[in-house]
């Protein structure tokens, strides 16, 4: 009965270093992406044309491409990281 | 000493701190990003622009790591540079104050840990055997005044506000074993690099 309990907190202590940076990894790509949506909203309610216009919707495009990229370079390095700092202390 | 700096700091700092990760995002987005939708409205292919800007992210943070490292560096040294005396002004008022205020001692100690690492920046810059001394004499100093922070902590009430979990022996000793590797290193390239270097820095 009690193995259970234990089961999932041996679960949740291995995953926990990884889950608070990979959070803090999308919450900062989170942001430009939110950003650049909100700049969508803006442009779509308050329409520019000619290129400048163009240039909106192209920039949030790329910028959401951009954020992808940068969280999946960020959570990488911190996997790694996390990996070589437990192989160090001997834990993994 | 200007350059770049090793591909495995950059990505040990970066994961390390988060406003590292968030400068370098909103310089990614200025520098990268920004540029690749002008070329895409341009005219330029997307997919060839996109695969190109998701190709520099890691190198072009790169490279912005490298500059701020060394604008931070060059920041350091001119502090070092302009406030020499300030750290020997500070302890003396340290020696000379009648307050035993416990926010006091707390702030005295910041500073006593913050102005150490830069009068070791100037150990770099300058000379190595002035400055040696001139270290050696701060140590003293400083063993001192850590002393006296320990007498004001001790009192009963207050040791359990100002540092609680602090070894003041144990911060003193890696403070003082920092402060002497640029020194010792600098020491041996003085030796080895000696023909190199300007005639006042000759051994």
């Amino acid at each position: 009965m009690f193995a259970i309990p234990r089961f999932f907190e041996e679960i949740w202590g291995g995953v926990r270093p990884f889950f608070i940076k990979i959070l803090i990894d999308f919450l900062i790509t989170a942001s430009l992406w939110v950003g650049l949506y909100l700049f969508k909203i803006m442009a779509s309610a308050m329409p520019i044309s000619g290129w400048a216009g163009e240039l909106v919707i192209v920039l949030h495009s790329v910028g959401t491409v951009a954020a992808v990229g940068i969280f999946m370079w960020y959570s990488i390095m911190d996997i790694i990281e996390i990996k070589g700092t437990k192989l160090l202390c001997g834990a993994w | 000493m200007r350059g770049l700096v090793s591909f495995k700091t950059f990505s040990n700092q970066l994961s390390s701190s988060v406003a590292l990760k968030c400068k370098l995002t909103a310089i990614t987005f200025i520098g990268i990003c920004i540029p690749a939708a002008i070329l895409i409205t341009a005219g330029y292919s997307e997919r060839y622009v996109l695969s190109g800007m998701l190709g520099a992210i890691i190198p072009f943070q790169y490279l912005v790591f490298c500059i701020l490292q060394n604008v931070d560096r060059d920041k350091t040294r001119v502090v070092a540079k302009t406030d020499t005396d300030g750290l020997r002004e500070m302890l003396y008022s340290v020696a000379t104050t009648e307050s035993k205020g416990t926010d006091l001692g707390l702030t005295i100690a910041k500073e006593i840990f913050l102005q150490i690492p830069l009068l070791s920046m100037k150990a770099k810059t300058s000379e190595t055997e002035r400055m040696l001394s001139q270290v050696e004499q701060m140590e003293k100093v400083l063993n001192n005044q850590l002393a006296l922070i320990k007498s004001i902590m001790i009192v009963p009430g207050n040791a359990d506000i100002v540092f609680p979990r602090l070894d003041l022996d144990e911060a003193r000793d890696s403070l003082i074993r920092e402060q002497r590797k640029p020194l010792e290193s600098a020491e041996k390239s003085r030796w080895f690099l000696g023909p190199l270097l300007p005639n006042h820095l000759r051994p």
